[in-house]
């Protein structure tokens, strides 16, 4: 890790046959990773091989880190806040808390100007919701740390280098049972009342070895990740899953990747990557970037991706069709896409498509919801509908049922319920909060929250139940709501939050919040009349509409809507109208 | 950054030619102007206008000082700083 290596960890083990998974703990999988010759690689901004960590370099450093970690007095089951950067001092500690039976968690890294006040808030939270007694993370963001443990009550904080410089203690590393405790995740619920999703050893090492094998890791498989350590995705899939199937995995820092999109490409191209997955907007980067460049000049071959994994967020076809044409001409084949579904609850994945056959898209009828049906529709242009893409089948070895919305009677192909998940990879719960956990859990079925329907052996997930709106009567969906305003002009996905208000005399109100540009009185009073004309036009219900500031809706850590957040803070008055803010 | 002092000429009018195209808004380019509250950056515009800054400066910007880089003058101070410190 010294010198700056010439090249990364190659593809295959010489000798160590893969095995998918499925190990008797988090460090047994390491162990086993370890006595082959892959691992993990970091590329700089530029795309530039910067260090390499081999398993077996991150087995040994991690060790050694654990035994200091218990001669420092740190006991098994403590937690430890790690801020997660895309660095190899990351993964070291994180698997250094696992040789210790300590339980690391993962905290997010800032990503906006300006927003100081709301980072360490988020720390804050996360950091009294799990109690951890420590806190590392990389030397540069000591001081906004600092700040967030000063109020959460961590009695050590420390960098990354420190640890190295502390004394080795001796000993045997911890062995974890399958039922212990291996991660805390905070996934992407509210912001102000975080929820720990409890990770055991056996929960992951079902999950990574399901995934494995929903995704066909075999001899030449190559993964390369720009996502985040601290999103399910990006740790459980890109560093937790790889590794239990000793894949050599090639990172690009998030940040790099949002400077540079194309570098994520460039990686796969140069590295013969095969497998890299992304929420449709990472794709839509990369495809709107490209159309500025004039053709075959990006010097990109795409043609050993195999499985190109849409999942984090709900899946936009068009954007997906864009990203395949755009890049069919360097050599990517849109069989590549593999439409999938996953929550931090259930680990990660819970669903995935069959490896090399494409999207399957379902064009369905508007009033799906209202009616409880998926309603197919002729895809030509002569109906206006949703279209949804598959999300795959179930992971091996786990279960779901599609449940009626009112009754929770179990549905057939093409009835819309709610989406319950059983198998060994669902949460234990959510870390000291009964309440929530007894809300999701429900007779060892994991209530997912999520809207779906069965399209043959394939799950379709259309929208959050939880948000559903019922006006006059009818269920209607906030997210058509919210597409149709986004699809109108100058407006952008997460400029709107559809809710429902109630007045003084208890009369429902849908209301939709819009976030707006305009400063100009006219402007904006078109603007009003135009989101409910269209609004009327495309859902059949009139809404009021409220403007509001520029970037004051609420997103999740992983860049969705927090609409439930939304509708709090409005009716809290953290958000103000315009006409009232004015 | 709380980093006090002038923003000079030069990098006011190096930034005011970079904010161009990054301008939707349309307002009047200030140094005091904000990224999010006047020209509603969203985090994927920040990043690729930090992009854009590195190029232009030869440097690179650490993450760790975005969230106290709310205006012009905060982002340009602190990339003074680094040229100045890349120099030696």
């Amino acid at each position: 890790m010294t010198t700056t290596p010439r090249r990364p960890t190659p593809t295959d083990n010489q000798t160590l046959p893969k095995v998918l998974g499925d190990f008797e703990n988090l460090t047994a999988a390491l162990d086993y990773a370890a006595r082959g010759e892959t691992g993990f690689n970091f590329y700089s901004a530029r795309g530039e091989l910067a260090l390499t960590l081999p398993f077996r370099e991150l087995r040994e450093t991690a060790i050694s880190h654990a035994l200091r970690l218990s001669a420092a007095g740190i006991k098994p089951g403590e937690r430890i806040a790690l801020l997660a950067a895309t660095s190899p001092q990351f993964l070291i500690h994180f698997f250094a808390c696992q040789y210790a039976g300590v339980i690391p968690v993962p905290m997010p890294l800032p990503t906006a100007f300006g927003r100081r006040e709301a980072y360490v808030a988020q720390i804050q939270n996360q950091i009294m919701s799990a109690k951890p007694r420590q806190a590392f993370g990389p030397v540069d963001f000591l001081p906004l740390l600092k700040e967030a443990a000063d109020i959460g009550g961590l009695e050590q904080l420390g960098s990354y280098d420190e640890i190295a410089t502390w004394p080795e203690g001796r000993g045997d590393v911890h062995r974890a049972r399958p039922n212990d405790l291996s991660y805390i995740q905070y996934s992407s619920g509210s912001t102000r009342f975080p929820t720990g999703v409890c990770v055991t050893h056996d929960a992951l090492m079902k999950n990574c070895a399901a995934m494995n094998h929903a995704v066909d890791n075999r001899p030449g498989e190559r993964a390369v990740s720009w996502l985040p350590f601290f999103h399910d995705m990006g740790l459980v899939g890109f560093m937790l899953a790889v590794m239990a199937g000793q894949t050599s995995t090639d990172y690009l820092a998030t940040e790099d990747f949002a400077r540079r999109p194309l570098t994520w490409l460039r990686l796969m191209s140069e590295n013969r990557g095969t497998m890299s997955f992304s929420p449709s907007f990472g794709y839509e980067l990369c495809a709107r970037r490209v159309q500025t460049m004039p053709e075959g000049s990006v010097g990109v071959d795409l043609s050993s991706w195999r499985i190109a994994g849409i999942g984090g967020e709900m899946i936009k076809p068009q954007v997906m069709k864009l990203f395949g044409e755009t890049f069919k001409p360097y050599g990517f084949s849109d069989k590549a896409f593999c439409g999938s579904y996953g929550l931090a609850e259930c680990v990660l994945g819970v669903s995935f498509s069959r490896p090399m056959t494409g999207m399957t898209l379902d064009h369905i009828a508007k009033d799906g919801l209202a009616t409880h049906r998926a309603t197919p529709l002729p895809d030509d242009g002569s109906h206006v509908g949703r279209t949804f893409v598959g999300c795959g089948v179930v992971i091996k070895g786990h279960k779901l049922e599609v449940r009626d919305i009112d009754d929770g009677h179990v549905l057939g192909e093409r009835e819309i319920g709610r989406v319950f998940f059983s198998g060994p990879s669902v949460m234990t719960g959510y870390y000291n909060n009964p309440g929530a956990t007894a809300e999701a859990l429900i007779d060892g079925w994991l209530d997912t929250g999520d809207l779906g329907y069965w399209l043959g052996e394939q799950i379709v997930i259309v929208g959050r139940a939880k948000d559903m709106m019922i006006v006059n009567g009818r269920n209607v969906w906030p997210q058509d709501i919210e597409w149709t305003v986004e699809h109108m002009d100058d407006m952008r996905s997460g400029d709107s939050a559809a809710i429902v208000l109630v007045d003084a005399q208890g009369n429902e109100k849908p209301t939709i919040l819009v976030q707006c540009r305009a400063t100009k009185a006219e402007e904006r009073a078109k603007l009003v009349a135009d989101v409910k004309a269209r609004v009327q036009d495309a859902v059949g219900i009139l809404c009021d509409v409220v403007l509001v500031p520029a970037r004051s809706l609420p997103k999740t850590t992983s860049g969705k809507l927090a609409r439930g957040k939304a509708k709090t803070m409005f009716e809290a008055g953290e958000i103000q109208s315009l006409d009232a803010a004015a | 950054m709380t980093a006090n002092g002038e923003l000079s000429p030069d990098t006011f009018a190096a930034f005011y030619e970079l904010l161009k195209p990054f301008n939707k808004t349309g307002v009047d380019l200030k140094p005091e102007t904000r990224f999010s509250e006047d020209l509603n950056f969203d985090s994927l515009v920040v990043m690729e206008f930090v992009a854009t800054v590195e190029d232009r400066f030869d440097i690179s910007v650490p993450m760790n000082i975005l969230p106290d880089i709310a205006t012009i003058q905060h982002l340009g101070l602190a990339v003074e700083k680094i040229v100045k410190a890349a120099k030696g």
